[in-house]
């Protein structure tokens, strides 16, 4: 039933999660379409972020190509949670299309977006 | 149209979404539409999964679609008790704004031409128009 990859068919972009840590924040980098299938993978990870004592999560999109409502709302549960122990969560470069979910569910007011991981580290 | 019926699983929905995502590029809709289709189909079906079939692993999941060159249409039905989507609060308002959930039919809403919850609330109908 499901078509054979063709030009009119591509495969969807895998979705990746990687993460480091640098001056002293977590870098989260997500990457690809993180579709419905990758709500346990997300949320697990950035859950381990929140309740880790890192002062600051960065999620990185600039390689984002997809997110829908759930994945969304794994973020929104970890900046919650982040913001309870006084810790923050920023966004980095999201495209054109995530920029627009962002603010269409009106996150945007919710997060800090930089344009760069650099712009959202802190400085010193 | 087309019928397909899946269980209640996300990865088995993703078959038909594919199949779907693939007609859609066949029939030269652009990228902003392929988005526009892959996200309302990833919340009806994710929304069916769990709040329609309550994640019951018993339960199925129907996707029914008919696509041309000037209309897409889609239903997504599952097998619960339904709802009203009019008891679903604006995730935008300012007291719901910083909830986890509750996002999938305003996007739906604002990316398609039509979304009609039909049979009670167990099926949604998904409809967009061709533009350019």
């Amino acid at each position: 039933m499901a078509a054979e990859h063709s030009p009119n068919n591509p495969p969807e972009t895998p979705f990746e999660l990687q993460r480091r840590i640098e001056k002293g924040a977590a870098v989260v980098s997500l990457a690809g379409s993180c579709s419905m299938t990758c709500a346990d993978q997300l949320g697990s990870l950035l859950m381990q972020e929140a309740e880790s004592d890192v002062p600051l999560v960065v999620l990185d999109l600039t390689r984002l190509e997809f997110i829908e409502s759930t994945n969304l709302g794994k973020v929104v549960a970890a900046y919650l949670k982040l913001r309870r122990r006084g810790a923050d969560m920023k966004l980095v470069g999201p495209n054109g299309d995530i920029l627009n979910l962002l603010k269409l569910t009106r996150l945007d007011h919710l997060f800090t977006i930089a344009d760069s991981v650099e712009a959202a580290l802190p400085s010193k | 149209m087309k019928q397909v019926v899946v269980k209640n699983d996300l990865a088995a929905a993703k078959k038909p979404e594919e199949a779907i995502l693939e007609a859609v590029r066949r029939f030269g809709y652009g990228e902003n539409c392929t988005f526009a289709i892959k996200l309302a189909l990833e919340e009806a079906v994710t929304n069916a999964f769990r709040h329609g079939n309550q994640k019951d692993p018993d339960k199925h999941i129907t996707v029914r679609y008919e696509i041309d060159a000037t209309k897409i249409l889609i239903e997504i039905e599952d097998e619960g008790p339904g709802f009203d989507p009019g008891d679903v609060p604006d995730p935008t308002l300012p007291e719901y704004i910083d909830r986890p959930h509750g996002r999938g039919i305003m996007l739906m809403r604002a990316y398609l031409d039509t979304v009609e919850y039909i049979k009670g609330g167990c099926a949604v109908r998904l409809e967009m128009f061709r533009k350019e």
